[in-house]
């Protein structure tokens, strides 16, 4: 007889006209990891944020050790035990991180009327480094910190309560190894205490290993609940996707790429983390770019984009210097960051005005006036082309799932003609239907002509698409492998340490 | 039936006709308390032409708004302006000189801001609350001695052809066309939804910046020759209300203080028949103009409060 620690039975939300969850059953055994997959906006985050009270459920019985359960509000179900690592930002960056790691309950530090900072930050650091983490403290600002180091925040107060049940809303993809490693170690230490973890995630290697039930959801009903030996790679992405998927997921070929040099960045250093690159991104290749988290992989993404001051070296595309984000888009050069929230997308406003953005010069009848008419077409070719999930293109973007949420960073960029893509993780937390469409599009660009920048955490992704793999290390290349070479995930690894 | 009129009511339709019911309500609750003199054809006349002035200035000042920012200088821009207005009359006595020299002169203010801006890497927003302080002093400091006019008879013709008007339409019809079917407005929504992001997607953040004080400015022009029209003369405390009201104007048709896709180009018109009306019927049940001025105020702060509505998920937050 399993013993459950949570059950959820007959569970319903719609947002407005959207029907999130319908009728879902879901229960976590003690002692147990619980994966829990399905497509982009197949509810995932809507069941995770109904457990954690994010989100009221519309209807829907809740058991927790046995006895029912209702909290009323996000707080109540952290005191009882449950947390939740949410998939969308959650931090806030104007206060420092033992603030964030304390949210709502400063009055435990309070002397009297004040709350002792000293002692708040103490704390902090203690449940810092009690995960094993020394190089972020409790006085830090958090908006210092980059957005792996603002997950680990979020992961060192989810579990600064000692939850019974733990919550990971895809959080390993936003961590590169040594953060992964945090987080599994964490879910190693729930599991020997007969606790509980609910993950979430679109890497189903991942899951199959990391797993000892999986549940797979597809728009909003439970399509299967698999235990470890019923694990199946086909049969599970069938489930989710609810068509066969083909083995062929990234490129075969070893087509050459182009003589001529696009983009070139000479001796480059930057006010953080980068030292003295020089690199070439020549027509129609693939240049991959790998490194652990804190190696300047990310800024040197921005530095290519002219969107970070370089303390010396230069960025040339086209015998001109690239020295801010408009000369670079004007070049014809596209960006598309890691952090979508905060620097790809608008999210308070609709899809379409964050699509259209990218071609105010383009959707005009002769140079000035600006065709609606155009403005339609070219986000709908789009929102169809990747098969974004909405009611109308004018839905908010904060409405849409985390994966259609990353759809229309991309298709922003896919509308417009460029020349060159820089991709900073472009397939962080989208489905392996769309991946699979994604890695299809980038080889058509590349057979285009166009030449990719593609930062990565994934090795297979890197080893999958890329000519060329450049591994930096503490801000400096460290080794730079061809495609022809037969690269492997352990050579990469072994070169970033 | 319940479910629909909530669907309604969070609809967009409803929040864009919400200040037109706003405006509407407030006419018929007026032209009942004060038993139909409200909407005597001369209270018509009194409350159109006051706001005028207003919705000059604030239809151009949704440019600077849209994009996030702020330009508290308006008013007392405008007040300047009519002086120098008053001065080229003084010298020319041509009325078509007075307003054109009035907007060459609003916008030569406006393009040494945006030049100091520029030269010192200052903010906008920062350089114009030092710009309404150094306004109001040179109103104070000139106009010590006295009001400064022009002969009134000279402006009845226009007040009679009703000039400003006339100035407002076609004002609006090239603000309206330079916002909606340009792409000048839609890239300020952009930068005052996501500042970060509209950088990051390669839109020239200090041209349009640029651009949109130098609309407003364009507005502010036209607001003094309005005001030259209605007045013919300025003190040193006229207009000391106009900042205020312009921005009160805003809030009321439901432009966002913060700026972003909810701006339109048509709050300037609307906010300022409401802001005036209010006023204006106010009066009329007898309330001091001192109270007035406390009732909008407190006004403001509600709208404020309102708008400024939490997210119903957990902050997604913007830096600056
Ligand atoms: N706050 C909201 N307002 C309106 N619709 C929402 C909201 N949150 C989620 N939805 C909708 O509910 C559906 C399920 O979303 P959910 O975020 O649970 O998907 P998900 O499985 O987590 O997807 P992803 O893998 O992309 O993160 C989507 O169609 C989404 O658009
Ligand atoms: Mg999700």
């Amino acid at each position: 007889m399993p013993q459950y620690l949570l059950k959820c039975e007959d569970v319903h939300k719609s947002f407005g006209i959207t029907k999130a969850l319908d009728g879902v059953d879901f229960c976590v055994e003690r002692g147990k990891i619980h994966g829990l997959i399905g497509e982009n906006g197949s509810g995932k985050s809507t069941l995770a944020n109904i457990i954690g009270r994010i989100y009221a459920a519309d209807k829907g019985k809740f058991t927790l050790r046995g006895e029912t359960w209702t909290p009323k509000s996000p707080q109540e179900a952290f005191s009882d035990g449950v947390s939740i690592i949410v998939q969308e930002t959650g931090t806030i960056l104007s206060i420092t991180v033992a603030e964030n790691l304390f949210l709502g309950r400063y009055e435990e530090f309070s002397d009297g009327f004040i709350v002792n900072a000293g002692k708040m930050e103490k704390a902090a650091d203690q449940i810092l480094s009690s995960i094993g983490v020394t190089s972020i403290y409790g006085s830090q600002m958090t908006a210092r910190l980059n957005m792996q180091q603002r997950k680990i925040v979020e992961i060192a107060k989810a579990v600064s309560n000692d939850p019974d049940l733990l919550i990971a809303d895809e959080t390993s993809n936003i961590l590169s190894e040594e953060g992964r490693e945090i987080l599994f170690r964490l879910f190693d230490k729930q599991i020997k205490n007969n606790k509980s973890v609910v993950t979430i995630t679109h890497n189903i290697e991942e899951a199959m290993e990391l797993c000892d039930t999986l549940t797979i959801l597809r728009d909003g009903k439970v399509t299967a609940t698999l235990n470890k030996e019923e694990f199946d790679e086909n049969r599970i992405k069938s489930l989710m996707i609810g068509r066969e998927i083909k083995d062929s997921f990234y490129r075969t070929d070893n087509d050459e790429y182009g003589e001529e040099v696009v983009l070139r960045m000479v001796d480059a250093t930057s006010l953080r983390d980068v030292t003295r690159v020089s690199l070439e991104l020549h027509k129609g290749e693939i240049l991959g770019i790998g490194g652990l988290a804190e190696s300047g992989m990310h800024t040197l993404g921005k530095m290519l984009f002219g969107a970070e001051r370089l303390a010396c070296g230069k960025v040339e595309c086209n015998g001109k210097t690239v020295d801010s984000p408009e000369t670079a888009v004007a070049l014809g050069i596209a960006y598309i960051s890691k952090d979508r929230d905060v620097e790809s997308l608008a999210a308070s406003t609709n899809v379409s005005a964050n699509i259209a953005i990218t071609g105010t010069d383009v959707n005009v009848i002769s140079k000035f006036i600006y065709s609606v008419k155009k403005e339609k077409k070219y986000v709908l070719d789009q929102i169809e082309r990747l098969k974004i999930k909405v009611n109308s293109r004018f839905d908010k973007v904060s409405s849409l799932s985390g994966g259609n949420k990353q759809k229309v960073a991309f298709a922003k960029w896919f509308a417009r003609d460029c020349q060159i893509y820089i991709m900073d993780c472009p397939t962080r937390g989208i489905d392996i239907g769309v991946k699979q469409e994604v890695y299809r599009m980038m080889y058509q660009l590349k057979q285009q002509g166009k030449s990719i920048v593609l930062i990565g955490e994934e090795m297979a992704e890197l080893i999958g698409m890329s000519d060329r793999i450049i591994i930096l290390k503490e801000g400096r290349i460290s080794r730079e492998f061809r495609r022809s070479e037969g690269v492997t995930e352990d050579k990469l690894i072994h070169s970033m340490f | 039936m319940k479910e629909k009129i909530q669907r309604f009511i969070n609809s967009e339709l409803f929040e864009n006709l919400l200040p037109v019911l706003i405006l509407i309500m407030m006419t018929l609750l007026f032209a009942i308390l004060t038993g139909g003199r409200f909407m005597s054809a001369t209270n018509i006349k009194l409350i159109i032409n006051q706001a005028t002035v207003i919705a000059l200035i604030a239809t151009g000042a949704v440019f600077v708004y849209s994009s996030g920012k702020m330009n508290i200088a308006m008013g007392s821009t405008t007040c300047v302006t009519v002086m120098i207005g008053i001065l080229i009359y003084a010298r020319t006595e041509s009325l078509p000189m007075t307003f054109v020299g009035s907007i060459i002169a609003s916008i030569g203010i406006m393009a040494c801001v945006v030049f100091l801006s520029n030269l010192l890497h200052l903010d906008m927003q920062a350089l114009t609350t030092m710009l309404m302080v150094f306004m109001q002093s040179i109103q104070s400091i000139v106009l010590v001695k006295g009001s400064w006019a022009i002969p009134y008879s000279t402006v009845i013709p226009l007040q009679k052809a009703n000039i400003p008007m006339i100035m407002l339409f076609a004002y609006f019809i090239i603000a309206m066309f330079l916002y909606d079917f340009t792409p000048i407005g839609r890239n300020l929504e952009y930068i005052g939804e996501n500042r970060t992001c509209a950088q990051l997607t390669g839109i020239k953040l200090n041209k349009y910046v640029a651009l949109s004080y130098l609309f407003c400015s364009v507005g502010i022009g036209l607001g003094a020759g309005a005001f030259i029209i209605r007045n013919a003369s300025i003190g040193p405390s006229s207009g000391s209300s106009l900042n205020m009201d312009v921005i009160l104007a805003m809030v009321l048709a439901g432009s966002p203080l913060k700026g972003g896709s909810k701006s339109k180009i048509y709050s300037g018109i609307i906010g300022a028949l409401i802001s005036v009306g209010l006023g204006n019927g106010l009066t009329m049940l007898g309330i001091g103009s001192y109270y007035i001025q406390i009732i909008k105020g407190i006004l403001f702060l509600v709208i404020l409060i309102s708008t400024s509505k939490r997210p119903d998920s957990l902050p997604v937050k913007q830096m600056l």
